[in-house]
């Protein structure tokens, strides 16, 4: 009996050696829109973490071990994003996954991997709800938007050396979630207040009542939570009235159509990023990574090719520490174990949350509709 | 000081547009005798309208307006001949229900032809504040102000002193009492939707360089105009006007107390007159039930 079991287990072993020592691949999962009306930006995810990919098994991969990716479309719908991870998982048995862009999708869709315990980096969603869930098996590139409106509140007491801010926010998750974060940051580390905080309904089309409240308090700059359309609004109706103070907002603000709504109105608008494609102000990482992607497709990479690029690295990272086993734990803690890995997007280190923790880019539209990185 | 008085300029620009898209609910309520839902959708047309007119086509401000008020007059014509006068008969609740579906058809039509983005419009008056003492104003909302009160004036000179006007004043009174008379009900009942139709689309014009033009343009503003001409006593026309400013003026500054309620303020407003002013400010006393 004892010997049996012994043989058995010594089998077992033997099994287990045969089958790293083939070299198999590792099989990492990757699923985003790749069709519908965000195909574009599942396009450019698969670009990024393709890049990554290449760089890591040219580099001689992991342990070894070539990693090839299985890549799924999940229709930007969280339907269908269920059905992809579940294939990526269960069909698939790949072990780890990368994905999605849209925020509900990956929320949906996180519920497949946090069951069967697959890592998970999300590289695109920003939504606030991601790492706060408590689901010890999701990381995420993406700054979310408490990181970004944090810096921007820095940006705006250190460096314009604001005296008196004040703030406008989309009543909603994303404006009220932002909001609460300035007027902790501006107490907490300034023992500043606010001196105008105005709310708007996110389908408002009038803001000059916010504005003027705003313009009567006196503050020096305003600082705005909201997506581009509002915010084209708010810089039209603000000049119109003679408001002239500096406008901040978030990473929402980053879109051609705010230059295009607002003109002119719009052109000194300073916001968050976590990617800004220009060498010459770039991090050697960031220069790196600019000049592989440039080389790889023949154009500038954008913020998304370099957040995807760096999933696929952190993910790396964790197959790294849990090499020859690859045990879903290791793999797990080496994605949390991050620090100061300097990437794409900044010097990365995850937090305990999974959120990535780096210095936020902060970039300033100007004449022509063009973007210029402040800092 | 400064300040209240600024809101206060700020509300009666507003406010005359929202008059201007109140008459249009009150012109069509006395004539048929129920609200017209699309009413706010006509806001939406004339704003489209004028984006076609002046940005696609090129055409000059003035030539602009007055295509883009033809494009409204048969608009509205159109949908009071498919929509509403074969239900001329039908039950109330069934004709509140045909305005409500082709508020909805418009505003998805558009959205089919011009996507949901919204389409920035050019400033028609300069967008250079005038600086008067500590006052900061807006060359559009003068305007916007001085258009409104033009045309509530002209309304009212039309209504009063020419045939047609009068015929529609009858029409609206007592439809088979005019048909008795000789007047031409069905062209009344048509002039009616076309005045009413031009009058919100005119409101989506002003208004087109202060928002943006957008699909669901008319959405709030429809509101917003309906809650003006309950204000001001839903069958008076100088009454929405004045409801129309009033609600403008209230939605200016209820933002001194918190800028969170000034969504509210329309709807707040719309309560208190239905439980404590059912007729409104200058309704008349009525029997007819919506």
């Amino acid at each position: 009996m004892k010997k049996s079991l012994l043989i058995a287990i010594l089998a077992v072993l033997i099994l287990a050696f045969a089958v790293s020592a083939e070299g198999e691949p590792l099989l990492i999962g990757v699923y985003g829109p790749l069709s519908g009306d965000a195909a574009m930006v599942g396009q450019t995810m698969v670009e990024g973490i393709e890049l990554a990919r290449k760089q890591i098994n040219e580099a001689g991969g992991i342990d070894g071990r070539m990693i090839e990716l299985v890549i799924e479309d999940d229709e930007q719908s969280p339907k269908v994003a269920v059905s992809a991870a579940n294939k990526l998982v269960h069909d698939h048995k790949v072990i780890g996954v990368i994905g999605t862009v849209n925020s509900s999708c990956t929320l949906a869709s996180m519920e497949v991997t946090w069951d069967a315990e697959v890592p998970h980096i999300t590289a695109i969603s920003s939504g606030a709800a991601i790492t706060n869930v408590g689901n010890p098996w999701i990381a995420r590139v993406q700054a979310s938007d408490l990181l970004q409106a944090g810096a921007i509140t820095r940006y705006a007491v250190e460096d314009l050396g604001a005296k008196k801010i004040g703030i406008m926010y989309q009543s909603d998750d994303y404006g009220a979630g932002a909001m609460e974060v300035i007027v902790q940051v501006l107490k907490d580390e300034y023992g500043m207040e606010p001196v105008a905080n105005e709310p708007f309904e996110a389908n408002a089309l009038d803001m000059t009542p916010q504005l003027l409240a705003v313009q009567k308090s006196g503050a020096e700059v305003l600082i705005m939570w909201n997506m581009y359309q509002q915010g084209a609004l708010i810089a039209k109706q603000a000049r119109e009235m003679g408001l002239t103070i500096p406008l901040l907002g978030g990473g929402g603000l980053t879109n051609k159509k705010l230059y295009e709504l607002a003109g002119d109105a719009a052109v000194g608008i300073v916001n968050s990023q976590t990617f800004f494609a220009d060498k010459t102000k770039a991090t050697p990482s960031a220069a790196a990574f600019i000049d592989a992607f440039e080389k790889e497709y023949g154009r500038m990479p954008d913020s998304n090719n370099a957040m995807a690029y760096d999933s696929m690295m952190i993910m790396a990272e964790g197959l790294k520490a849990a090499a020859p086993d690859f045990k879903n734990t290791d793999i797990m803690a080496g994605i949390l174990a991050v620090k100061d890995l300097p990437l794409a997007t900044g010097t990365i280190t995850i937090a305990p949350n999974g959120d990535a923790n780096r210095d936020i880019l902060i970039i300033r539209l100007i004449e022509g509709g063009k973007y210029e990185l402040v800092k | 000081m400064d300040f209240f008085i600024q809101q206060i300029i700020q509300g009666i620009a507003m406010g005359s547009l929202y008059g201007l898209i109140a008459i249009g609910y009150v012109l069509i309520y006395n004539a048929w005798g129920v609200l017209n839902f699309a009413q706010g959708d006509m806001v939406m047309i004339g704003a489209f309208a004028i984006l076609v007119t002046h940005i696609f086509w090129g055409l000059p401000i003035i030539p602009a307006f007055v295509v883009a008020i033809i494009i409204c007059a048969i608009v509205g014509y159109f949908v009071e001949l498919t929509s509403f006068r074969p239900l001329i008969n039908s039950s109330n609740t069934r004709r509140l229900i045909a305005t409500i579906g082709v508020g909805i058809f418009l505003r998805n039509l558009v959205r089919v032809i011009f996507g949901a983005d919204p389409y920035p419009f050019p400033s028609i008056f300069g967008n250079t504040p005038v600086k008067i003492g500590e006052l900061t104003i807006i060359p559009q909302n003068i305007w916007n102000t001085v258009i409104g009160f033009v045309l509530v004036f002209l309304l009212t000179v039309f209504l009063n002193n020419t045939r047609l006007g009068k015929s529609m004043r009858a029409t609206a009174q007592d439809r088979e009492a005019a048909r008795l008379m000789g007047i031409n009900v069905k062209q009344s009942m048509s002039l009616t939707f076309i005045i009413a139709s031009v009058l919100g689309g005119f409101a989506g014009m002003l208004i087109s360089p202060v928002y943006f033009v957008i699909p669901t343009l008319g959405t709030s503003l429809g509101n917003k105009g309906f809650s003006s001409a309950l204000l001001g006593g839903i069958t008076s026309n100088p009454g929405s006007m004045i409801g129309g400013i009033t609600l403008g003026i209230l939605e200016a500054t209820s933002t001194n107390f918190s800028t969170s309620i000034q969504a509210s303020v329309a709807y707040i407003v719309l309560f208190i007159v239905l439980i404590f002013l059912p007729n409104g400010l200058l309704g008349k006393k009525e029997s007819r039930k919506v």
